[in-house]
């Protein structure tokens, strides 16, 4: 089972309050350390946690966007910000500060280590510097309509969910282009903004405590986590196995 | 889904145009889109998912390869790839957003080569359809985004209250609903007021067909006259009104910038322009004014700015008031034929929607607008009230104030007493609004009743003693500058003072109140009482005055009896002390002389209003205090029973110790600051205790300016070894006459030998300099002679040190050839071999030449 609940003082939407990539883990300075001790024991021994704020904010997971390679940070961030995360990611990590109307980059822009899907309007420049810093095939698409693709879209390299009311076409579609299965659904017990109710990587999905078990084993399921490849073993394997276990 | 119009026809094809026109009424949305849309489930889009948890189902990446916004399909990833890199579906994407369809990729091109196109005048190529596509598409009416907010609007322009939609919804009699632009049918002030009339002149709009358009904008203007769909007559300008890059026309500047106009030739070219074109126009319309006539509407459109183009000035081309006068209901590019021709267009055209559509979909209104919550015009209801307030506390703050005033004093000065009153009210009323919003007044903004009547209370205390001045005034002395004195501290009073001013005037009242109820006898005891507060107001005043400008000599006549009395107390030692200080009065006399005493008085009360306010409140705790303690004090009362009214009290202990202001200095305080030491050992002799400490626990000695004030408290100190505690008054130690002469002898020895010191530095340095100057000449010298001449000087110095170095004559410099001595010649020299001609050279070279060979 590794897809976690959690719960940033008192609300679900964790996507919020973290930035979850395969390299790193941020995670924002809250009242108690119960958020930041969630992600601490899960990830502390495979990718760093780092506490910190952007711009003073700490609605992180919106404001920035990451990959495996890099992470861009708006224009507002403190140089102490800065160097802060510089001085705690992994020197592999690129970091870069950007200049966008649109300062919300979380929610203006979702991504795995290979693609991203970013808001209509987003200025070339970012979408050059997304393409450099990430390492990102970048795609301006909507998500059944929404621009906010961040907001309404989660998504890691295993595949991706999306809102709820995306179309099958849609789907399909999207799929198609970003190259990892995708799956309608909810999270936090029916909402729709699945980029800010969860954070995911490849091995492992945190989803708001209202999150219900129906929705987390879609979430497992879709991004392939924990016990996904023992699903396969039950499935497509089973005969095979059965036969010469006989 | 708001639904994009299915077909669009003019307003002009007859055909068309009847067929639809047949049995039209007015759609409705309330009565018909009563079906309730299905609550959108969740469920049904999860379906699939929660399916694929339940089972496991293993998902998979699509090979659809295709853009849904552009409609096309892929046959490999790269493709897939480069087309989301493509302005195109990036236009597409935005098309999509706003609820529009897509445009093929040659479209595209057309359009987006077409957006360049900037050119002022109408020259290019007619392709408006395209131009007039995209306008359409991009133009709010069509927002698909608006139809959440138009479900709530409609309903309240049912009630005709919210702002009407842009166009007019008919349906006819085969259930197809189509729209025409509502400015069409009628103006903004005279909307038909049934249905049925709207209808009726919706099917004679066709016949009523001359329509002339008028734009303006930026300098361009664009007319045209239209008789159906056919152009009758058409005119453009353009004249340069508007700046590049910064964009406001000229005159729209100016009237901005409240009286400062650019003066920029290029500002002048503007403002010449614009006035050109309001002319040209003028021109124009009264040669088309019989067009303007026959035409059944005129459409406008100008910024507000513009507009009184049309409509401004007394021989306006076009009437306001006019129902034929209309706006273009569109937003509009730059005034060109191409444009207008475009809005005729527009106009005229009529939106079928077909038989299947919903009314509530439609477009229906423009977004509503907030107005700005911090409009001047309606001025917050607060301050209103406060205003309100404030006349009230005036009001009731005249009346009583007249009670009050009037019943300690009875007599001829009554009623011009209580003008005054009123006038001083009003003037306080008017300083209060010059201070502006900012500063709370506790007087007028104080609404609870307890300040009020603080604030009465003082008024009146304030009034009885300015009423006393004005009786001396007329009694004939000189008491014309305390009064005036007085009004200006009280305007320069900060608000603190002021709210202290109020609990000391209370007291003051409360002392007249308590007496007013004696007779006339009381009356004149009370009038004595207060000219009494007055002279020492005044007392203290000069005493201030004397202290701060140092004046010794007029402090020594306040102070004289204090230090006689002192002498009494002290015994013999002071008689030393008092001759020193006449002996330094005769030293500061000079400086003392020339200040007058009046003006400096009027000079410190404005820079310190605040003491001499605080002298104001200590006036009754003196009377208290002082009087009882000390004979003196009683004398100055018995005396002043028999002064007369103008005459000066004197000054008592307690006014040398008190503290004048808020930061608790005393007297002392304030000469050691102003550096006054004139009067520092006057002070302290009649009894200015300087361990005295202010608030920040400084006493006098501590804040002296400078050492020279410091030096005159020790001399004190000297020569009163015993009066005050020294050491609480922190005065280190005493000076004395012999310190101070061996202090200066040593001063003296100091300086001599700095002199000493000073003329052997100088006179190094000069040396140092001239050395400096000879070699500085030196250089210049053999930097202006030429080349030649350095040379020769080289020359020189080396044959020189030959001439010292080999006495008498050497075989080392002489012609290879002849053996001439090279003494002071250049030699010709080749190799190593030096020669002393030419000639020389030449055979010894082709001897060794031959020689070799």
């Amino acid at each position: 089972m590794m897809a976690v609940r959690a719960q940033f003082e008192n609300s679900n939407e964790i996507g919020v309050f973290a930035k979850l990539t395969n390299a790193y883990c941020l995670v924002c300075v809250g009242g108690s350390e119960n958020f930041y001790s969630v992600f601490e024991a899960e990830l502390s021994d495979v990718i760093p946690v780092v506490h910190t704020t952007i711009a003073g904010c700490r609605i992180i997971g919106r404001m920035t966007v990451g990959n495996r390679n890099g992470l861009l940070v708006p224009a507002t961030t403190n140089d102490q910000e800065l160097q802060h995360i510089r001085n705690s990611l992994p020197d592999s990590v690129r970091i870069q500060r950007v200049e966008e109307r649109l300062s919300a980059l979380g929610n203006v822009i979702t991504c795995n280590d290979y693609v991203a899907l970013v808001h209509p309007d987003l200025d070339r420049e970012t979408e050059e510097i997304l393409a450099d810093v990430l390492k990102v095939e970048v795609f301006r698409q909507t998500v059944s309509d929404n621009v906010l693709v961040g907001s309404y879209a989660a998504l890691s390299n295993q595949g991706g969910l999306v809102h709820p009311k995306t179309t099958i076409e849609d789907q399909d579609e999207l799929s198609s282009l970003l190259q990892v299965p995708l799956v309608a659904g909810t999270v936090n017990r029916g909402s729709d903004v699945v980029g800010a109710g969860m954070v995911v990587n490849d091995w492992i999905a945190f989803a708001g405590m209202d999150t219900t078990s129906t929705e987390l084993s879609v979430i497992e399921s879709v991004f392939k986590l924990g016990d996904a490849p023992q699903g396969a073993v039950t499935t497509a394997m089973r005969d095979s196995l059965i036969d010469s276990m006989t | 889904m708001a639904s994009a119009p299915v077909k669009i026809v003019s307003l002009f094809e007859e055909s068309v145009r009847k067929e639809l026109f047949n049995g039209v009424r007015l759609a409705r949305t309330d009565i018909e889109d009563q079906e309730v849309m299905p609550p959108d489930n969740i469920q049904e889009n999860l379906g699939p998912s929660e399916e694929g948890a339940l089972q496991p189902k293993v998902h998979q990446v699509s090979d659809r390869r295709m853009c849904s916004s552009c409609n096309v399909v892929f046959s490999s990833r790269e493709e897939q790839v480069l087309h989301y890199k493509l302005d195109w579906h990036r236009f597409n994407l935005k098309q999509r957003i706003m609820g529009a369809e897509p445009v093929s990729e040659e479209k595209f091109e057309t359009i987006s080569g077409d957006v360049s196109s900037i050119s002022g005048s109408d020259t290019e190529e007619e392709d408006s359809d395209k131009g007039t596509e995209t306008l359409r598409t991009a133009s709010p009416t069509h927002g698909k985004a608006k139809t959440s907010a138009d479900a709530e609007e409609n309903t309240d322009a049912k009630d005709g209250r919210g702002r009407r939609s842009a166009k007019v919804f008919f349906k006819n009699g085969t259930g197809e609903i189509f729209s025409v632009y509502r400015c069409l049918l009628h103006g903004k002030k005279d909307a038909p007021d049934s249905e049925d009339d709207l209808v009726s002149i919706a099917t004679t709009l066709p016949t009523l067909a001359n329509w002339t358009i008028l734009m303006i904008a930026g300098g361009h203007f664009a007319g045209a006259v239209f008789n159906k769909s056919e152009l009758v007559v058409h005119k453009t300008f353009h004249r340069y009104t508007v700046r590049a890059k910064r964009g406001t026309a000229q005159g729209a500047r100016d009237s901005k910038q409240g009286g400062s106009h650019p003066k920029s030739a290029g500002a002048n070219l503007r403002r010449y322009n614009e006035a050109a074109l309001n002319e040209d126009i003028r021109q124009l319309l009264v040669s088309w004014s019989d067009h303007l006539k026959s035409s059944h509407k005129i459409f406008v459109r100008a910024p507000s700015y513009n507009k009184a183009t049309f409509f401004g000035g007394k021989d306006a081309p076009l009437d306001r008031t006019d129902s034929k006068v209309v706006t273009v209901p569109f937003a509009t590019r730059r005034p060109t034929l191409k444009e207008v021709t475009r809005v005729h267009e527009e106009l005229s055209t009529i939106e079928c929607y077909g038989t299947d559509c919903k009314v509530r979909d439609l477009p229906h209104k423009s977004p509503s607008r907030t107005i700005p919550k911090n409009n001047p015009g309606r001025e917050s209801p607060k301050r209103l009230q406060n205003a309100k307030k404030k006349a009230e506390t005036n009001d009731t703050g005249s009346e009583s104030d007249g009670k009050q005033t009037r019943r300690p004093k009875s007599g001829g000065g009554k009623q011009k007493k209580g003008q005054q009153a009123d006038g001083m009210e009003d003037e306080d009323c008017g300083r209060d609004k010059n201070r502006g919003p900012k500063q709370p007044d506790p007087e007028c903004l104080g609404s609870s009743s307890d300040d009020n009547q603080d604030a009465l209370i003082l008024e009146s205390s304030l009034e009885v003693i300015d009423t006393i001045a004005a009786l001396k005034e007329t009694g004939g002395t000189k008491k014309r500058k305390p009064r005036n004195r007085k009004k200006k501290e009280d305007k320069g009073a900060k608000v603190t003072d002021r709210t202290k001013d109020m609990a000391v005037g209370e007291e003051s009242a409360r002392q007249v109140a308590g007496t007013s109820d004696f007779g006339t006898a009381d009356m004149e005891k009370e009038i004595k009482r207060l000219e009494k507060e007055l002279a020492e107001r005044q007392l203290r005043n000069a005493l201030f005055t004397c202290c701060k400008a140092g004046n010794a000599e007029s402090l020594q006549k306040l102070l004289k009896h204090l230090i006689v009395s002192n002498n009494a107390i002290n015994g013999g030692d002071l008689t030393t002390s008092t001759s020193e200080q006449q002996h330094q009065l005769q030293g500061d006399s000079a400086n003392a002389s020339t200040l007058d005493n009046t003006s400096l008085n009027q000079d410190d009360m404005q820079s310190l209003p605040q003491k001499s306010t605080s002298d104001d409140h200590e006036t009754p705790q003196d009377k208290d205090t002082g009087s009882s303690s000390t004979c003196i004090s009683d004398k100055t009362e018995t005396e002043h029973g028999t002064t007369l009214p103008g005459a000066v009290c004197e000054v008592t202990p307690d006014m040398l110790v008190e503290a004048l202001d808020d930061h608790g200095s005393t007297l002392l305080h304030v000469v050691a600051r102003a550096g006054s030491k004139a009067v520092i050992s006057l002070l302290m002799a009649a009894g200015a205790d300087p361990s005295l400490k202010d608030k920040k626990g400084r006493p006098p000695y501590v804040v002296c300016s400078s050492k020279e004030v410091r030096n005159e408290f020790r001399r004190f100190m000297a020569e009163n070894p015993g009066k005050y505690d020294y050491v609480k008054a922190q005065i280190p130690a005493p000076l004395t006459e012999e310190m101070e002469q061996t202090r200066a002898a040593k001063q003296a020895e100091k300086r001599k030998a700095q002199k000493i010191a000073k003329k052997k530095r100088d006179q190094e340095e000069r040396e140092e300099r001239m050395k400096r100057e000879k070699e500085e000449a030196e250089k210049t010298r053999f930097s202006s002679l030429s080349d030649r001449e350095k040379r020769a000087l080289a020359a020189e110095r080396r044959l020189a040190q030959q001439g010292q170095n080999t006495t008498g004559l050497s075989n080392a410099n002489r012609c290879w050839f002849c053996g001439e001595a090279l003494f002071g010649k250049v030699p010709f020299e080749y190799q190593d071999f030096k020669f002393c001609t030419m000639k020389c050279l030449k055979v010894h070279k082709k001897n060794a030449t031959s020689g070799n060979s």
